[in-house]
């Protein structure tokens, strides 16, 4: 395993509604993603599609338990956090 | 170590026509503007494809996955990722060649700022525009519809502002000063950057429009510049004051002690040696790493350290004291990406170091530069702009083996 680039709470990820699936800028110009069904699987790392770089995705995991209704970060929210 | 031979061949002897662009790095949203989307591209003697009539490319950079050009005549083109509407053409059609900004084409702009997914520009009469994502407040004005960006290029404050001299913007807050020296910040606070009066909780996360820093220093500024999540500004008297996210010592506080400075703080020098050397004429900043050069010439580095972000061999991997990076003469500009940092020196030669995945820092491999090096390729050019993207590069040449290209 490589060493995490950072450390980012999920209130500053960036939520895509429509695909699932959160975003945060990766060094290289892309973005680091975790989907909602891979935070529902306790899964912390969010990999950029473009480079090696990842990182580590502070949440609670409870928010995240399969079976939830609603997700825990709305794109509303993050834009007030 | 960097080579330190001057290259003679070829500067003088031909003159400069024509100026001509070239990029390298990755390239996964088209941002290099040739006109292919790849996952990286090394540094080629095939200029960008660009048509100008009558006019010069004056500065080339980026934010994350898009491009900015800027002429001599004011004019801005613009390619890559426009999810937001960062490349400022009304629409959200990522471009993989160099595109102008029909928006501003009656208006000069004499200066842009790319942060992650959004621009800044000042126009010619000082006022300020701007445009993309505005998730954060980042573009510092109201958007129609309170959407979340705007792909249209509109005026920020106007009147209040006063005639605007300098921009920055960092990953999702923008920074910028007026004539008579006071400096704004607006859009992501979580972490300071905006440098705003700690007792107003509201703006310490974000700001919609520009707020005045307050700044106890009482030399002027004359420039700012901003990080991932910091900020900052040079006055005058050549002094260095920063504020925001200090998780790297990027303030240049020691990180152990604060992790966060909440208001514009000088950043110490070491005190050994010449006075004189201590003068800095120029700051730029990577996401976490800051580089400056003295008026003579020599260049400082401080903040996160793990990709040789610093150009500088460090024992940890950040360091908050700036330190000097040797191997390098007659800086006279630098320009930093992500995690890397390209310089210009007065005989027109490019170094870079840092993070050099998808052969950022211009080599024919991938491994991390921790020391100025020359980027080969132009060694037979003469360069006279550096730009960055988050993990692209610019540079603007004449003459060479490219005359009469493009």
């Amino acid at each position: 395993m490589s060493v995490y680039h950072d450390e980012i709470e999920i209130e500053d990820m960036e939520y895509d509604e429509e695909t699932e699936i959160y975003h945060y800028p990766c060094p290289c110009g892309d973005r680091f993603e975790i989907s909602k069904e891979e935070l529902e699987c306790g899964e912390e790392t969010a990999k950029c599609p473009s480079c090696s770089l990842i990182i580590r995705v502070i949440y609670d995991k409870d928010n995240f338990m399969v079976g939830e209704q609603a997700p825990a970060v709305k794109k509303a929210d993050v834009a007030l956090a | 170590m960097a080579e330190r031979t001057r290259p003679g061949r070829g500067l003088h002897e031909s003159p400069i026509d024509r100026p001509f662009l070239w990029a390298w790095g990755a390239n996964n949203c088209g941002q290099l503007g040739y006109g292919c989307v790849c996952e990286k591209q090394i540094p080629s003697d095939q200029p960008v494809p660009f048509t100008l009539e009558s006019d010069w490319l004056k500065s080339a950079g980026g934010g994350g996955g898009f491009s900015y050009v800027v002429t001599e005549s004011g004019q801005v083109f613009t390619c890559g990722n426009n999810t937001r509407g960062q490349l400022g053409h009304g629409d959200f059609n990522t471009l993989p060649v160099f595109s102008k900004c029909q928006f501003l084409s009656q208006t000069k702009i004499v200066k842009v700022a790319a942060g992650w997914d959004f621009m800044l520009a000042i126009s010619d009469a000082g006022t300020l525009l701007s445009w993309g994502s505005n998730m954060f407040g980042q573009l510092g004005r109201d958007v129609p519809g309170g959407a979340g960006c705007d792909a249209a290029p509109a005026h920020v404050g106007s009147s209040y502002l006063g005639r605007q001299v300098d921009i920055s913007a960092g990953l999702r807050h923008g920074l910028s000063l007026s004539e008579c020296g006071k400096v704004y910040s607006w859009g992501h606070g979580k972490r300071g950057q905006l440098g705003l009066d700690v007792s107003d909780k509201t703006t310490q996360v974000r700001s919609d429009h520009p707020l005045t820093v307050p700044v106890s220093c009482t030399e002027k500024p004359i420039q700012v510049f901003a990080g991932m999540f910091h900020s900052g500004l040079l006055t005058e008297a050549g002094s260095v004051l920063m504020w925001g996210c200090n998780k790297y010592g990027q303030c240049g506080q020691d990180p152990d002690i604060t992790q966060t400075v909440p208001a514009a703080s000088k950043v110490a020098f070491p005190t050994e040696g010449d006075k004189s050397s201590r003068h800095i004429v120029s700051v730029t900043s990577g996401w976490t790493h800051v580089i400056s050069h003295t008026d003579s010439s020599i260049l400082y580095s401080w903040g996160r350290a793990d990709l040789g972000q610093l150009g500088r061999i460090c024992q940890k991997s950040c360091d908050h004291i700036p330190g000097v990076v040797i191997g390098l003469s007659g800086v006279t500009s630098h320009s930093c990406g992500s995690e890397h940092t390209l310089v210009l020196t007065e005989d027109g030669q490019v170094y870079s170091w840092g993070w050099n995945e998808h052969s950022i820092c211009g080599t024919d491999h991938e491994e991390n530069i921790l020391e100025p090096l020359r980027v080969s390729m132009f060694v037979d050019k003469r360069i006279i702009a550096v730009g960055c993207g988050a993990g692209h590069s610019f540079c603007i040449g004449a003459g060479g083996s490219c005359e009469g290209a493009g």
